[in-house]
């Protein structure tokens, strides 16, 4: 009993360390989303104020100054196509690096991470004078190719992990029963790592609405995405901090409010694998 | 006509010989084991007859067609794996009939062939879980019912009962005889279990170290070993292994010392001049407890079985026979022992191993 209790003691630390760890994480997002309902004065005010009179304005401001649902269709088209492309690029090859792996694999894996390791900037003057070339700046495709690409590498490197788990005999069933290396993916290891793949998606999905950089540089008023338009609201006219945290807040949201849906089916599709 | 044959297959991953020259014919309606300890080839040997590995060198026939280079779903054969490998997304109906699907069958015909499959093993009320819903035993039939589906030439089973607990083990053991009889079909049956082996086999292929060591039925290879490593593997309790020396050979009998005392006098053969040294085998059932027998010992560990006794006696420091008695021997540990051998108890094996016939 006595160990019963110190394991217990240890769990509520433990619990209140995460707390902590999730409030100080969360604060900003927060304290954003606030200022998001403030005015301009109550934003700026020297102490802060946590009470106020929520107004709407902000976002008002917003909408009057940025096309707010062009920019949001924006993101969704390309943080969903880019990240479904990267997934159905990234499936082949993971089954072939977690089943029908050659002495190279391990090497390509490491080289394939280490694009990443490059600092995106590295790439832009070359991909800008490329875009150019190809008439192609300010478009959803040239956004959507770069974004899937980026995030590439990433994707082949989680499939792997969760395709690695498939027992490797159920895959040689499957080729004893008929099953090419297509129908093996299709029938048997798409549906087993499923959860694997819906986590997959879901971060990808993340990292490419929140993708900044390339946005910024070869998109404008076009193919921007909601990530353009709050970088918008930070510039040299001065700091409206009320401003930029509304739209900060609506380009957050949606994205925020699609992970809160999925999570439930992510949580229980990866405690699914455990219990055999 | 032969349902397989294999001529000087050989397998080499790096510069590690995996298997080295195995020639096998197997026949129509044979049910074939390879048999072998851990690391013997037996399992490899048998992924290179599915298709899941290449042949480094050597041919490989199925009714007389060349199948090196056949994929794997081509050969017509079907496989059992040990773990069972059941698709544990679909149902037992639609594991079994996945193959079929692949093979662009109507489904309506496949629940048909699916179902005449569940019959013969007695799946029918299981049909609609799933594997994890099952036991042991049941995947087991699902994994078998999955290879019956497809009417393969040849069955291919890799240790499929390993996984299962002793008792249900020797019930499959059954079922699978019994399977082999009423579908009349080819199968090749990977063990490291010599008793699966013996119980099953028409004929048991003994691997060790990528080449096969004898060919034979069961009996073949309990009552005429090739070498000492088949008369040790084959038999349970083994084969006693003694090594001795030829001290005298007169009348058409030779003398063979076992030490400290204990000798066997045996018919003589040619090569059994005095001084060679070979190794006597001996099985534990073929020795005869008798006052007036040439082998002595002290009785070390009893094992009452019930039906049968096993004792283990010493006849020098580390020369240990095991002996099986009859289930009312009144035998205690710290018992002398003495013990004579029945007629044609012993098989002699050269200095190399080999059987002296």
């Amino acid at each position: 009993m006595k160990f019963a209790a110190g394991l217990k003691k240890q769990d509520v630390l433990r619990t209140g360390g995460g707390w902590l760890v999730a409030v100080v994480m969360a604060f900003p997002v927060f304290w954003m989303a606030l200022a998001a309902f403030k005015t301009e004065q109550d934003a700026a005010a020297v102490p802060p104020k946590l009470f106020f009179e929520p107004t709407l304005e902000n976002f008002v401001a917003m909408s009057e100054r940025v096309a707010y649902w062009h920019h949001a269709w924006n993101s969704i088209v390309v943080s969903f196509s880019s990240t479904l492309i990267a997934i159905a690029l990234a499936a082949p090859a993971a089954y072939v690096m977690a089943f029908h792996a050659s002495k190279l694999t391990r090497s390509l894996m490491l080289w394939m991470l280490s694009i990443r390791f490059m600092p995106a900037v590295g790439a832009l003057i070359p991909i800008y004078l490329i875009l150019v070339a190809l008439d192609m700046l300010d478009t959803r495709l040239a956004l959507v190719v770069i974004t899937c690409l980026s995030n590439l590498p990433l994707i082949v490197w989680m499939l792997y992990s969760y395709f690695k788990e498939v027992p490797p005999e159920i895959l040689e069933a499957g080729r004893m029963d008929g099953a090419r290396p297509l129908k093996q993916l299709w029938y048997l290891l798409l549906p087993l790592t499923l959860p694997g793949i819906a986590s997959t998606g879901l971060l990808g999905m993340i990292l490419a609405w929140n993708e900044a950089f390339w946005c910024i540089n070869i998109t404008a008023t076009n193919a921007g995405t909601l990530a353009l338009a709050i970088a918008s609201f930070a510039n040299s006219e001065g700091q409206f901090w009320a401003k930029l945290s509304a739209a900060s807040l609506a380009s957050i949201a949606p994205i925020l409010i699609f992970g809160w849906i999925t999570q439930r089916q992510l949580v229980r599709g990866l405690t699914f694998g455990a219990v055999k | 006509m032969t349902a397989l044959t294999l001529k000087n297959i050989h397998k080499q991953y790096g510069d590690v010989i995996a298997m080295k020259g195995i020639d096998l014919q197997v026949q129509p309606e044979e049910f074939i084991v390879l048999v072998g300890p851990s690391g013997c080839g037996k399992s490899t040997l048998l992924r290179m007859i599915a298709g899941l590995e290449d042949i480094t060198s050597g041919e490989m026939f199925i009714d007389n067609v060349r199948m090196n280079d056949v994929e794997a779903d081509a050969r017509g054969l079907a496989m059992v794996f040990q773990s069972y490998a059941l698709y544990p997304h679909m149902t037992v109906a639609d594991n079994m009939g996945f193959a079929l699907k692949m093979a662009g069958v109507p489904k309506k015909e496949r629940y048909q062939k699916v179902l005449a499959a569940a019959r013969i093993l007695q799946l029918e009320k299981l049909l609609d879980r799933t594997p994890r819903q099952l036991s042991g035993g049941q995947r087991q039939r699902v994994a078998i019912g999955r290879a019956i589906v497809r009417r393969p030439k040849i069955f291919l089973f890799d240790e499929p009962l390993s996984n299962l607990d002793a008792s249900l083990r020797v019930q499959m053991r059954i079922e699978l005889a019994e399977l082999h009889r009423k579908l009349k079909a080819t199968m090749i049956y990977v063990t490291h279990d010599q008793t699966e082996a013996m119980t099953m086999a028409d004929r048991i292929v003994v691997l060790r170290d990528g080449s096969i060591e004898q060919v034979g039925t069961p009996l073949e290879l309990y009552n005429h070993p090739a070498n000492t490593f088949v008369a040790g593997f084959i038999g349970s309790p083994k084969m006693n292994l003694v090594p001795a020396e030829v001290v005298e050979q007169a009348n058409g009998s030779a003398r063979l010392d076992l030490g400290e005392g204990s000798s066997v006098t045996l018919p003589s053969h040619p090569g059994l001049a005095p001084g060679v040294k070979l190794t006597v085998g001996v099985r534990p059932e073929r020795f005869v407890q008798s006052d007036t027998g040439s082998i002595s010992g002290v009785i070390a560990v009893v094992e009452h079985l019930g039906g049968e006794t096993l004792c283990y006696a010493d006849i020098r420091p580390g020369t240990r026979l095991t002996v099986k008695l009859g289930a009312m021997s009144p035998v205690k540990v710290g018992d002398s022992i003495r013990l004579a051998l029945q007629p044609g108890g012993a098989l002699l094996f050269d200095a190399d191993g080999k059987a002296m016939h």
